[in-house]
């Protein structure tokens, strides 16, 4: 799609080539779709009505989403945009954000240290995502299924959150690399 | 006289024996003792020094109270001093030491103290070290410091590891007593997600000394049932060694969770120390009572200890204090140690009662001495003998251990931490705990009540109450019977009269009941007060175990209740916490979080060296072979950009989107510019200002479609700008249809400027890039050749022909390769954020360097862009006020040192030629500066009073910290190219004055 | 340790996620009030004990600006309200 460029993930070197994986696992996207919606005060109830049943959302805010699938997908974020119109600023954050995916039974103790969020399954339940303190840095948190969580950081501070995550789940083994 | 270990009893496992040193001695102990157990095993009563008069002091309890037994755990950088012997759990390879000992715990050198002991009353420092006060700081301060303390740290840093963490609950129970237990079995069985913490390694609390039976089971064998079926249930955390140690706003508890502390070399995997933070929606505070000592003469000799000390000492460590004991106690406990003491078949000598009859069972051939007092101790570094004064006579009876009951006080800390004061309670002469937060109960022995049965019946009453209020149905949990023998209740004694020797009442900062007097007669009789001029209460204990009995010792002397007196306030820490904990894993690289541009690894391998720039890492220049300073590769760099082209990332600056109807009329308001007439495809220079008049942040606004913005803002200043413009939008223009983002990581940016940029660039992006094509402050999205959508801007803030170009963050370091190689047949050069310094310095270009708070546009040479024409912009009303236009107001200038050998630096004053340097005659500040590579000599913009009048004038330039003071001419700020005829990267031509372009 | 704040949005989040800007009763006044209106707008602020609203932003959530009215004493939290959705709704905030 881009020619002759390469892309470089946040997180290249970060691990190693080929990564043990433990039962407690964080698993790094390598070109992962994000998109940012935003709508503005006069749409947002038209806006929310639109993104109902959108695979991959995750709640933002009252007015703000974002959309996450595995794969990067400019025909997407073009169809969104289309889509959404004047509507709401529709922006490509792909590039600006890093995605991960932490899964095993120590997920929600790892993340414990990280989060304050309460992450009890009757609390935060399957498809349920926020926007949250993780570390230092800020971060939209979403319960895919049971013990997978997905994180999605900005680039900039990635490689320091991502540090910080593997350190808090030292004790439980967690292992780490780019999903194949 | 020894102390030594029971043949048989307790909770600790012989089979594993646990060898350890104090003071170098290798001892030995078993797994589930303490320290303190340990060291009663092997006769080592005598555990430290006392603070002010270095009395040799003892092991006094069996808990987290302990003021005595204060040792120093570990070596190097694991050293640890003033860890309580009593609560340390005991591990292969342990290393202690006694401290507050010179030269060693046996003969001790500031034992002299105790000569002085006349001279050294409450106060005495106010009162002895006053004069000379020469003396305050080189003397006396050293001198009391080495002869008075505690542990000493080690230097060396702390090789572990701590974290920190959320926990969230329906229930938090503090203490796994018998009401703990109950209290979270209850709400465990009826599915709450409860916590239970306990500071100790083992849960139960006072079951676990207890000899009596529940539900027909031992006491410790029913804690070990109840624990086992709580850990098999799901919704129940158990969290041992964890100390609950504050109770916080809303339902927030902290606590220490002592993870390896029981361990002589810790995984690196965890941390040693865990610091919570529980988010309870109810808490239970079941955490017990406190013995207190008696306070009678010479009650703080080695072997000295309270009653249930010594109990659990016997019945859960297996271990006695003493061959002989004998018991001083004004209630029922001294009873029950009495008869835990025979059952173990050590001898009582007899047992002291202040009351003239009990009806508590004395155990067989026991002697009880009834209306009598302890008056009197002997013995050096141990116990030897007690003098017990009865109706006017004297007794003196041997015996190498006493154990001390004084009454219970209810552990009511938390519940007290946020400013509810305790409540006195004349009918059990105790404080207990207010009633101040619904969602906050206490139970058992904290709740004031005595025996085992009350305290398990109220610990299932209030985990009960807490299911009524969750409206929750409690699945059957009945309360166990207890057998236990009858115990009276004690009859408080705050001070047991007639003492020939020192009566202490704080252990730990070696206060006794004449220091209270002193403090009474000398108008300190408030209990803060008291606490203050004494310092009772004040040491690492916060007066757990001495601070009841002040009060009840004041109350007396004055002649009021205690309850009158009060106590002095509860704060957190419950117990002393490690600082590493606090500090959790913030420490070293980690302290604060570390921002990567998308271009590091590009300018790593180009040779950047970097700076630390906010939370960025960003290029500081580039070394090249030969170069040996900064200096020389930023001049090449400066150089190389006006003469060819050079590549700068940029893409730390702060990128925002704004969409709307009504966005260019919300971006017309935030800016003191005009922008709502900003055509489609261009870019603007624009200046934030605050309500105050003075210039926020500055940056460049692109106008994407007609309802689309794209805004830079400074690197600095890029989170606060946008919280700046969410809360305009939000709360003060509500109405305004409009919204916006944050993009500053989607976006690689690089400069690309000199006069060689349009040719490297058009290379590489498939547009018509000539200056019809693409003229200056053009800013479209364009297509790079091999198909990558990016985002062209023509502004230059080197005053160069320049461009920057902005590509999905991924792509950033291939595009950046990608400009370099087609630049290498232009010279293009890597240049970093000095280089970039020196570019906009010789441009007259501002930064926060110039833009510092108190600067108006006008201050910086941009009035003429404030738009006051329009209805409102943020900033406009102030604007005009007095003083705001006042003539002699500071403005932005250059300045050029008339010896071009004199380096003008940042931070240097202006002053006029013969004017005393003085506040009143200062002229203004330099505010950047650098060697101009361009012309050749130093340069330096400065903020100078009516400084546009002035340009010609010579000033001083003064700086007494660093020894500067040499006259320099006032100039233009604009350095280079006045004409901007560079913009254009076309020979110097005249040209209409530029806006200035874009900023960094 | 932590201050806890029910984001209308978010749920219960500690005050780390949090920046302060004041009270929110005050609002920016018409472009024509007199400069001594501006003045007090800008410039003068009551620092009351007890009861009292303010901005609340929730920068590391929703990033929406609340308006929390407590008391500043004990920190009891009465109530939490997104200000553009009160003040779009005509509620005065005073």
């Amino acid at each position: 799609m881009n020619g002759p460029f390469m892309l470089r993930h946040a997180l290249d070197g970060a691990v190693s080539a080929n990564p043990a994986r433990g039962v407690n696992h964080v698993e790094i996207l390598a070109d992962p779709l994000v998109i940012s919606i935003s709508a503005r005060p006069a749409t947002v109830a038209r806006v929310k009505e639109r993104l109902a049943g959108e695979e991959g959302l995750r709640f933002s805010g009252p007015a703000e989403w974002l959309v996450v699938a595995p794969r990067h997908d400019a025909i997407r974020v073009k169809s969104l945009t289309e889509a959404m119109g004047a509507d709401a600023l529709v922006a490509d954050q792909s590039g600006g954000r890093v995605v991960l995916r932490l899964s095993g039974p120590a997920a929600r103790a790892i993340l414990a240290k990280l989060t304050p969020l309460d992450l009890h399954p009757d609390v935060f339940g399957e498809g349920q995502s926020a926007n949250a303190f993780f570390g230092h840095v800020g971060v939209n948190l979403a319960r895919l299924e049971g013990d997978v969580f997905e994180l999605v950081l900005m680039r900039s501070f990635a490689l320091f959150a991502f540090e910080e995550l593997l350190e808090m789940g030292l004790e439980f083994g967690l292992t780490a690399g780019f999903a194949t | 006289m020894t102390g030594s270990r029971l043949s048989s009893g307790g909770l600790v496992d012989r089979s594993r024996s646990l060898s350890f040193t104090f003071d170098g001695k290798t001892l030995s102990g078993y797994e589930g003792d303490t320290l303190a157990s340990a060291l009663i095993a092997n006769d080592q009563l005598l555990v430290g020094r006392s603070f002010k008069y270095h009395r040799p002091r003892g092991i006094l309890t069996a808990g987290s109270a302990e003021p005595n037994a204060l040792v120093t755990l570990g070596r190097g950088g694991r050293t640890e001093p003033n860890t309580r012997a009593t609560v340390a759990e005991l591990y292969q390879g342990l290393e202690a030491r006694s401290q507050n000992r010179w030269p060693s715990l046996e003969w001790d050198v500031g034992s002299l103290n105790s000569l002085l002991s006349p001279f050294l009353g409450a106060g005495f420092y106010y009162k002895t070290f006053m004069w000379p006060k020469a003396f305050w700081e080189k003397v006396y301060e050293p001198f009391i410091r080495m002869a008075a303390g505690l542990g000493r740290l080690e230097m060396e840093a702390d090789p572990d590891r701590y974290e920190k963490a959320w926990a969230h609950c329906d229930l938090l129970v503090v203490g796994a007593g018998p009401a703990g237990l109950m209290a979270a079995l209850t709400a465990g069985r009826a599915g709450l997600r409860v916590i239970l913490a306990d500071e100790d390694f083992r849960l139960g609390g006072s079951l676990l000394p207890s000899m009596a039976s529940v539900d027909g089971a031992k006491a410790a064998d029913f804690a070990a049932t109840t624990v086992a079926e709580l850990q098999s249930l799901g919704n129940v955390t158990l969290m041992p060694r964890t100390t609950v140690f504050g109770w916080y706003d809303d339902m927030v508890f902290g606590a220490v969770e002592k993870v390896q502390k029981h361990v002589a070399v810790p995984s690196h995997d965890r941390p040693v120390e865990r610091l919570w933070r529980i988010h309870a929606h109810h808490a239970v505070l079941a955490t017990g009572a406190i013995e207190r000592p008696l306070v009678f003469g010479g009650n703080d000799k080695p072997g000295i200890m309270t009653a249930s000390a010594t109990s659990t000492y016997v019945n859960r460590y297996g271990v006695s204090p003493g061959d002989r004991v004998a018991v001083f106690t004004n209630g029922g406990t001294g009873y029950r140690t009495a008869q835990d003491l025979v059952s173990a078949g050590i001898q009582v000598t007899a047992i002291v009662d202040t009351r003239a009859g009990a009806d508590d069972r004395v155990p067989d051939g026991v002697r009880v001495v009834r209306s009598a007092g302890v008056v009197d101790t002997q013995g050096r570094k141990r116990l030897g003998s007690i003098i017990v004064e009865r109706a006017g006579f004297e007794e003196e009876i041997a015996c190498d251990a006493l154990a001390m009951s004084g009454g219970w006080t209810p552990t009511i800390h938390l519940a007290c931490q946020r400013g509810a004061k305790p409540v006195w309670s004349e009918e059990k002469q105790v404080f207990l705990a207010p009633d101040s937060d619904p969602r906050l109960t206490l139970a058992g022995a904290a709740n004031g009540l005595e025996t085992l049965a009350e305290a398990l019946a109220d610990g299932a009453a209030k985990a009960f109450a807490v299911l009524a209020k969750l409206e929750r149905t409690a699945s059957g949990t009945d309360v166990p019977a207890v057998e236990e023998a009858r115990s009276s209740v004690h009859s408080p004694v705050w001070y047991v009269g007639g003492a020939r020797s020192k009566a202490f009442v704080d252990y730990q900062n070696d206060v006794h009941v004449k220091d209270l007097a002193l403090a009474q007669r000398e108008a300190y009789s408030s209990v803060e007060l008291s606490k203050r001029y004494t310092t009772s209460g004040m040491a690492t204990d916060q007066g757990k175990i001495a601070n009841q009995n002040a009060t009840g010792i004041i109350a007396a002397m004055r002649g009021i209740s205690p309850g009158e007196v009060g106590l002095s306030t509860y704060r957190p820490f419950y117990t002393p916490v490690s600082l590493g904990v606090i500090a959790g894993t913030s420490r070293d690289e980690h302290g604060r979080p570390v921002r990567r541009s998308p271009l590091h690894a590009w300018a790593e391998k180009n040779g950047a060296t970097f700076v630390e720039a906010g939370l960025w890492y960003r290029s500081s220049y580039f070394l090249k072979p030969g170069e040996k300073t900064w200096r020389e590769a930023c001049d090449r760099e400066v150089l190389n950009v006006r003469a060819n082209a050079g590549l700068c990332d940029v893409s730390t600056l702060g990128k925002i989107e704004v969409k709307g109807p009504d966005a260019a009329e919300f971006l017309n308001r935030l800016y003191c510019n005009a922008m709502l007439k900003l055509p489609v495809g261009k870019a603007r220079y624009g200046l934030m200002l605050r309500e105050d008049g003075m210039v926020h942040d500055d940056g460049t606004v692109s106008r994407l479609a007609e309802d689309h913005f794209f805004l830079t803002t400074t690197t600095a200043m890029a989170a606060e700008v946008l919280s700046h413009m969410e809360y305009y939008a939000q709360t003060q223009w509500p109405d305004l249809d409009v919204t916006m983002v944050s993009v500053s990581d989607q976006w690689a940016q690089m400069a690309i400027a000199g006069p060689k940029s349009r040719a490297i660039l058009s290379k590489i992006v498939d547009a018509d890039l000539s200056e019809e094509g693409f003229p200056f402050l053009a800013a479209r999205e364009v297509m790079l050749k091999g198909g990558l959508a990016a985002r062209l801007f023509r502004i230059s803030f080197s005053g160069e022909l320049a461009y920057e170009l902005a590509v999905p963050a991924g792509y950033g370091e291939a595009v950046a390769d990608l400009v370099m190689s087609a630049g290498a047949e232009h010279g293009i050069c890597a240049y970093g954020l000095e280089a970039l310094n020196v570019l906009r310095i010789e441009k007259g270009h501002v930064t926060h360097a110039e833009l510092n708070g108190t600067v108006t546009p006008d201050d910086a040479g941009f009035g003429k862009m404030m738009a006051m024409q329009k209805p409102d912009f943020v900033g406009k009303q102030l604007s005009s006020r007095f003083g705001l236009t006042a003539a002699d107001r500071l403005q932005l200038v250059g300045l050029k040192p008339v010896d071009p050998k004199n380096d003008i630096r940042t931070g240097a004053h202006l002053l006029k030629e013969g004017a005393k340097p003085s506040m009143a005659n200062d002229q203004g500040i330099v505010t950047s500066n650098c060697f101009s590579p361009t012309l050749q000599h130093p340069i330096a913009l400065a903020l100078l009073k009516s400084g546009r009048e002035r340009m010609g004038e010579t000033i001083v330039v003064f700086d007494r910290l660093r020894g500067d003071e040499f006259p320099a001419v006032v100039c233009s700020p604009v350095f280079v190219d006045p004409e901007n005829a560079k913009l254009k990267g076309e020979p110097a031509r005249p040209a209409r004055p530029a806006q200035k372009e874009a900023a960094e | 340790m932590a201050s806890l704040i029910s984001c209308p949005h978010c749920g219960t989040r500690p005050k780390e996620e949090f920046s302060i800007k004041g009270d929110a009763t005050r609002m920016r006044p018409s472009p024509q009030a007199p400069a001594e209106v501006w003045h007090k707008f800008v410039f003068i602020r009551d620092n009351p004990k007890g009861r009292h609203k303010e901005f609340w932003h929730h920068v590391l959530g929703c990033r929406r600006w609340l308006v929390v009215e407590r008391d500043t004493l004990t920190h009891e939290v009465y109530g939490v309200t997104d200000a553009q959705q009160a003040l779009k709704a005509g509620e005065a905030v005073e």
